[in-house]
């Protein structure tokens, strides 16, 4: 596609050769899907391989972990938090299929509670119990006013959104 | 010639967009006025979060204005790369300031609101990790602008960065459902519909639209900035760029055939 | 530890949340608005 020789060299850009632009369109269409595709992959390859924190059931052993620090995430089993002596905390962390023991020193947040998600920081011990050295409290994506919910509970409907999942 | 090319379009575009100007101004300045009233002064606290959730209404309507201008980008320069559009590529490349605003303010927004319901302000999971990544492709994608002299070549260049980047869009959005993370899944855009009260929606709405007119004024009129900056460097020039030749041969034999000066946009 | 944050203060952070994006977007705005006033003002049309 090279210019005649006879052809003016300023010949108006607005006059753009259809096949050019095709040209362009379909390198667009090769590269950008290519390098796009290579970018997404890599992204899913390394996010399988990298895990953000383990459910207690997934929880590899300590001797797998080898005194790694990983990350533990679950919900706060009821009636588990027990303060112990001056700043130390044990609770217990379940996805309702298993549950570990865990143990900080760690200020804890203020959402942190009963029946509230929780992602702890730190390594298991050879005896299983997880000793975190940084709690963070996870809250879902369900919003409700205040208000609403005391409605709720006073009318002790609060349970039926809970079972219904809007609430935990 | 070139020049006059380039003029016909941009001066139709300031005419159609001349009286969208102001009005995107006002309505932006309205609206947020108004959800910051409403947000603020009107709208309950969570259950869960308290107060806390007052911070929701300028970080989320933030965030979706930094994955909302990279898509408007990766739009304007897929046109400005296939269809040789000049004023496609400076509309992406102004757009891209406003986008890199929008995502530190979601990310330092974010964090605020991080510390107070998680205790941290900052964690490496996928969401926030992705966000990150969004503000150093703007980052790039200005800098790759100004690294290349050529505008031409720096539009191409541009628009591949910016067209390859957008997978990271979906991987933004997606994050929370795909890989486990510290930042909650999705309360509006969600198969079974917003897990959000009217009271909050609302006025979350009203500043999301507030931020969309925000961006659209200053996209416009970055556009007619550079339009007038153009034309008026277009005029301190002579139409035919100073040819050696002219200069150095007393007595040229007729219009140089050579003209180079055929713009900046090859 | 109740889980839950009803009635604690947050004053402080929404503050400098919201000032926060109100500079940063103002400034935004006023930089635009300034370059434009710069352009505008010197053409003759």
């Amino acid at each position: 596609m090279t210019d005649s020789p006879q052809e003016k060299p300023d010949k108006p850009a607005a006059r753009m050769p259809r096949r050019r632009r095709q040209q362009r369109l379909m390198l667009a269409a090769l590269i950008v899907p290519a390098l796009t595709g290579a970018i997404g992959l890599a992204v899913i390859a390394i996010g399988q391989s990298q895990v953000y924190f383990y459910p207690p059931r997934d929880l590899p052993s300590a001797s797998e972990l080898g005194g790694r620090t990983v990350r533990l995430g679950g919900m706060v089993v009821e009636g588990s938090i027990q303060q112990g002596l001056e700043t130390d905390t044990s609770f217990k962390v379940t996805d309702y299929e298993k549950t570990v023991t865990v143990v900080t020193s760690d200020m804890l947040p203020g959402l942190f509670g009963e029946n509230q998600g929780v992602v702890v920081q730190g390594t298991l011990a050879q005896d299983g119990t997880f000793v975190a050295a940084r709690v963070m409290a996870k809250h879902d994506e369900n919003y409700m006013p205040a208000e609403v919910a005391d409605a709720l509970e006073d009318s002790g409907r609060l349970e039926d959104y809970k079972n219904k999942g809007l609430v935990d | 010639m070139k020049m006059l090319a380039f003029l016909a379009n941009p001066d139709r575009f300031r005419r159609l967009t001349g009286p969208a100007l102001p009005v995107a101004g006002l309505l932006a300045a309205g609206l947020i006025l108004a959800g910051a009233v409403w947000a603020l002064g009107f709208s309950p606290a969570d259950r869960v979060q308290g107060e806390a959730v007052k911070i929701m209404y300028v970080h989320v309507p933030a965030a979706w204005m930094a994955m909302a201008a990279y898509a408007f980008i990766a739009v304007a320069s897929l046109v400005g790369y296939v269809w040789r559009h000049s004023l496609a590529d400076i509309a992406a490349r102004e757009a891209a300031l406003p986008g890199f605003v929008f995502t530190l303010l979601a990310l330092v927004t974010g964090s605020i609101w991080g510390r107070i319901t998680w205790g941290v302000w900052w964690d490496w999971d996928a969401r926030m990790t992705s966000m990150l990544a969004l503000l150093f492709i703007y980052a790039g994608y200005m800098a790759l602008w100004r690294a290349i002299e050529n505008e031409g070549q720096a539009a191409r260049a541009a628009a591949l960065l910016a067209m390859v980047g957008a997978i990271n869009l979906p991987i933004i959005k997606f994050s929370v459902d795909f890989w486990e993370t510290l930042h909650q899944k999705a309360s509006v855009i969600r198969a079974d519909g917003p897990s959000m009260p009217a009271s909050m929606l609302w006025p979350l709405a009203i500043m999301a639209l507030g931020y969309t007119a925000l961006f659209a004024f200053y996209v416009m009129l970055r556009m007619h900035t550079v339009i007038l900056e153009k034309r008026r460097d277009a005029r301190a020039r002579p139409a035919r760029a100073a040819s050696t030749a002219t200069i150095s041969h007393p007595a040229p034999a007729g219009p140089d055939p050579s003209s180079p000066g055929q713009g900046e946009h090859a | 530890m109740d889980g839950s944050l009803i009635g604690e203060d947050f004053t402080l952070a929404i503050t400098a949340s919201w000032v926060i994006s109100a500079l940063c977007l103002g400034a935004l705005a006023a930089w635009v608005t300034a370059r434009y006033r710069k352009v505008s003002g010197k053409d003759h049309d």
